[in-house]
């Protein structure tokens, strides 16, 4: 799939949509006095290999993606479905940043897309040296989200 | 490759003693969120996440203790790495923001970024010991070390003349450490 190419689940991306990050109410994932998620919230897991995965947030009932709140409640424990937080990060500020967004459509999570710059396959590459180049470009675009990002529901403290 | 080892500006007055008692408190409060890691297990993100391992809560416990021992202001964020790392954050009221990944014992990554563009990001790779903390630089073919006092009390194997000393790598010198 190619950037902002429509799918047959999902029509092209517009730079105006806001799409949806969810973590965990972990330690450091959360700044509680700022009130913002922190980078480390926009970092590849072991599930992002091809990109970041995100959803796109919901503009109304008709275009079938997700609220905050159905983006949350589709995390994979009990505990992080009950007290983790929601970001939201608009599509023109992941351009801007000069990251991409395609759709990955996926049945169970409406609205799924990918930031593929922000994968973790080459988050973990080491080059012959043991150096990992592609970690810090990628810690570096984190940085750019996490700057950028709003937050829609914030973690309950511990 | 060259490299120079300096101790970061921070460092150069070393002392606990100019810390008020809210940073001393609050770096307290920053060793409990470093020792609350460790309650962390495999798959904490419910995404596959790496717990955090003994050995990176031992190297995050020393960096902390060397920042604190040595008279740096507390970080305002600490937090896991989906990769078992771990992070400590520095925000700055001009939007600047220094963080420090722990990837192994003694060693991790300086990041400083900014809020505008403009500005390149730096990173440094970084070495420390309960005493000290040591910052790479590119400086041209070989490695050498910047000798202190601090680096004679750490690491006197490292041979050093004039104030400056030549060792064969960066990860000899993180041994030593």
């Amino acid at each position: 799939m190619q950037p902002n190419e429509a799918s047959p689940q999902q029509p092209p991306i517009e730079p105006d949509e806001f799409l949806l990050r969810r973590f965990p109410n972990e330690t450091g994932l959360f700044d509680f006095v700022l009130g913002n998620a922190t980078y480390s919230a926009f970092l590849p897991n072991r599930n992002d290999q091809d990109g970041l995965s995100l959803n796109r947030e919901t503009r109304g009932s008709s275009d079938g993606f997700l609220t905050p709140e159905e983006h949350l409640a589709k995390a994979g424990t009990e505990n992080f479905r009950n007290t983790g937080g929601v970001a939201a990060i608009p599509v023109s500020d992941v351009i801007s940043a000069g990251m991409t967004v395609v759709i990955d459509d996926d049945p169970d999570s409406p609205g799924h897309v990918l930031i593929p710059e922000l994968n973790r396959a080459d988050y973990d590459a080491k080059s012959p040296s043991g150096e990992k180049p592609g970690k810090q470009r990628i810690k570096l675009l984190a940085d750019e989200l996490a700057r950028k990002a709003t937050i829609r529901i914030p973690p309950k403290p511990k | 490759m060259m490299y120079e080892f300096r101790e970061i500006g921070v460092l150069d007055t070393p002392s606990r003693e100019r810390l008020d008692d809210h940073s001393l408190s609050v770096w307290l409060q920053v060793l409990t969120y470093i020792a609350d890691l460790q309650k962390l297990e495999d798959d904490w993100d419910g995404e596959g996440a790496s717990r955090v391992s003994d050995e990176m809560l031992i190297s995050t416990f020393r960096l902390a203790m060397a920042l604190m021992e040595t008279g740096n202001l507390p970080p305002q964020i600490v937090s896991p790495f989906p990769d078992g790392n771990t992070n400590l954050e520095w925000h700055h009221s001009d939007g600047t923001i220094e963080r420090i990944e722990v990837d192994g014992l003694n060693r991790g990554e300086l990041m400083v970024t900014y809020p505008d563009r403009k500005r390149s990001a730096k990173f440094s790779p970084l070495a420390w010991s309960t005493r000290a903390i040591w910052e790479r630089r590119d400086v041209g073919m070989g490695v050498a070390f910047v000798k202190t006092v601090a680096l004679d009390l750490i690491c006197p194997n490292i041979p050093s003349g004039e104030g400056l000393g030549v060792a064969s790598g960066w990860d000899n010198f993180q041994m030593a450490v």
